[in-house]
């Protein structure tokens, strides 16, 4: 076992570290969401209207021969998210009342959601068999650069999320300081809002 | 709930983005039922312009949401909130922190490997493993106690052993898989001279290092630019993809 430990480093007759000043993270987190919101806005409003193009020219339907959309995956993934939603509020209101149990168990649940979320996509991707090559409209790279960019905000949230928790594990957080688990639930709710729209624009009017 | 400076000037943009929408989905052909349902009914007129004002709109209703929420960061109010006795000013960090320009080159990276190479995307997915762990201790260390000093020797006994192993193997993955791509893009010979180039700046930059007093600025920059060039030639070598190969059969015949 070492003999080496935090509290021989660390003199006891040291000044404590200054405070974090109150809703940095949570100001922070609130304008990396605006720039997503509109990046992603902008993606998705660029497919649309590759979409309404295509249609008006009368060259046949926007999927490909063969491929179809089905529905029950993308429900099933809103409902996931929507499950989601949930365990983030739990996740906040335990860590507001310092129960930290409910905190870890809230945080991998969400996470877990998360992954969840992104294995049914890779399913649904995988029952529509849309092919990314040889697709000389353009279609299906744009179908997978707006899947993939939710897939990428997704992967961010989560790794928000997770970083926060240890953070939480850590000791940074506790009930009167629980502006890292407010950031990541703002930005979780942010991604879900967005899948909203992608399920909106993408899979339901296809 | 009074609403503060900040929250009026966000709700302004964001409600006038809005509104801005359904003047250009008008104009630009929709109809009214359509611009107002978001295309439900009916059309919206220019998509991307309609739909990027829409985006615009509520991406800062979020951000005056917030900043109502925040009351601006104002020290009174948030003294009164939050039940502390003051409001410490936002301390700059003591030491120059390199998590941020790394995690770009990881997502630079990831995003390269994703169009071109898989090779990119272990590249990147590694550049940001370590990204995260190196940021979460120095996110720690910081905060750690009221002395710069002493944060940062805790932070070096937390990491140091595991520091130098982990960004070592970082900086040689990035040489080897960017130097390849351009090895493996270029003709035989052409990888020849590339590689005694290489091989000969990098040992007269390294012996010219050696015998000047330089500042961590500047070999910051320099690493910085190594770094960029490595990135963007194996960009380019893995787009212009590999030469051709002539395999030896058998026979030993070409």
């Amino acid at each position: 076992m070492s003999d080496i430990s935090i509290r021989e480093i660390v003199p006891a007759a040291l000044a404590p570290a200054t405070p974090n000043r109150p809703r940095l993270l949570v100001i922070g987190t609130a304008l990396a969401s605006a720039a997503v919101i509109v990046g992603f806005g902008s993606l998705l409003s660029f497919y649309v209207r590759t979409r309404a193009l295509w249609l008006a020219s009368d060259s046949g339907t926007w999927l490909p021969s063969g491929v179809n959309i089905p529905l029950t995956q993308p429900n099933m993934m809103a409902i996931t998210l929507v499950f989601s939603l949930i365990t983030v509020v739990w996740a906040v209101a335990s860590m507001k009342s310092d129960d930290r149990s409910n905190t870890y168990i809230a945080v991998g649940l969400s996470i877990m959601f998360g992954f969840a979320y992104i294995a049914q996509t890779a399913y649904l991707l995988s029952l529509m068999g849309l092919p990314i090559a040889g697709d000389d409209a353009g279609r299906a790279p744009l179908f997978f650069a707006v899947i993939g960019s939710h897939l990428a905000i997704t992967g961010a949230a989560m790794a928000y999320l997770a970083i926060m928790g240890i953070r939480s594990l850590g000791g940074n957080y506790n009930a009167k300081d629980v502006e890292g688990l407010y950031g990541a639930a703002m930005f979780w709710f942010v991604t879900v809002a967005l899948y909203f729209a992608m399920w909106y624009a993408i899979y339901i009017t296809k | 709930m009074m609403l503060t400076w900040g929250s009026k000037f966000s709700f302004g943009i964001g409600f006038g983005a809005l509104f801005g929408a359904v003047v250009m989905g008008l104009v630009t052909g929709g109809d009214f039922v359509g611009v107002i349902s978001s295309g439900y009914k009916g059309g919206v007129g220019d998509h991307i312009a309609y739909g990027i004002l829409i985006f615009i709109g509520l991406a800062m209703i979020v951000v005056g949401v917030v900043t109502t929420i925040a009351r601006d960061g104002d020290p009174e109010e948030l003294t009164q909130r939050t039940g502390i006795s003051s409001v410490s000013a936002v301390t700059p960090p003591a030491f120059p922190s390199y998590w941020a320009p790394l995690s770009a080159f990881g997502v630079v990276a990831l995003i390269v490997g994703v169009a071109l190479s898989p090779a990119f995307i272990i590249l990147g997915v590694i550049a940001l493993a370590v990204v995260a762990l190196e940021w979460c201790i120095q996110a720690w260390a910081d905060h750690a106690s009221g002395d710069a000093e002493v944060n940062e020797v805790m932070r070096q006994r937390l990491i140091g052993p595991v520091e130098l192993p982990l960004l070592s193997t970082l900086a040689i993955a990035a040489v080897v898989i960017g130097s390849s791509r351009v090895l493996l893009a270029v003709s035989k010979t052409g990888s020849v001279v590339v590689a005694c180039v290489a091989a000969a700046l990098i040992f007269g930059t390294i012996i010219l290092l050696s015998r000047v007093e330089v500042s961590r600025r500047i070999m910051t920059g320099i690493v910085a630019i190594f770094a960029v060039a490595v990135l963007a030639g194996g960009i380019v070598g893995a787009a212009a993809g590999e030469r051709d190969f002539h395999h030896v059969d058998e026979a030993g015949e070409h």
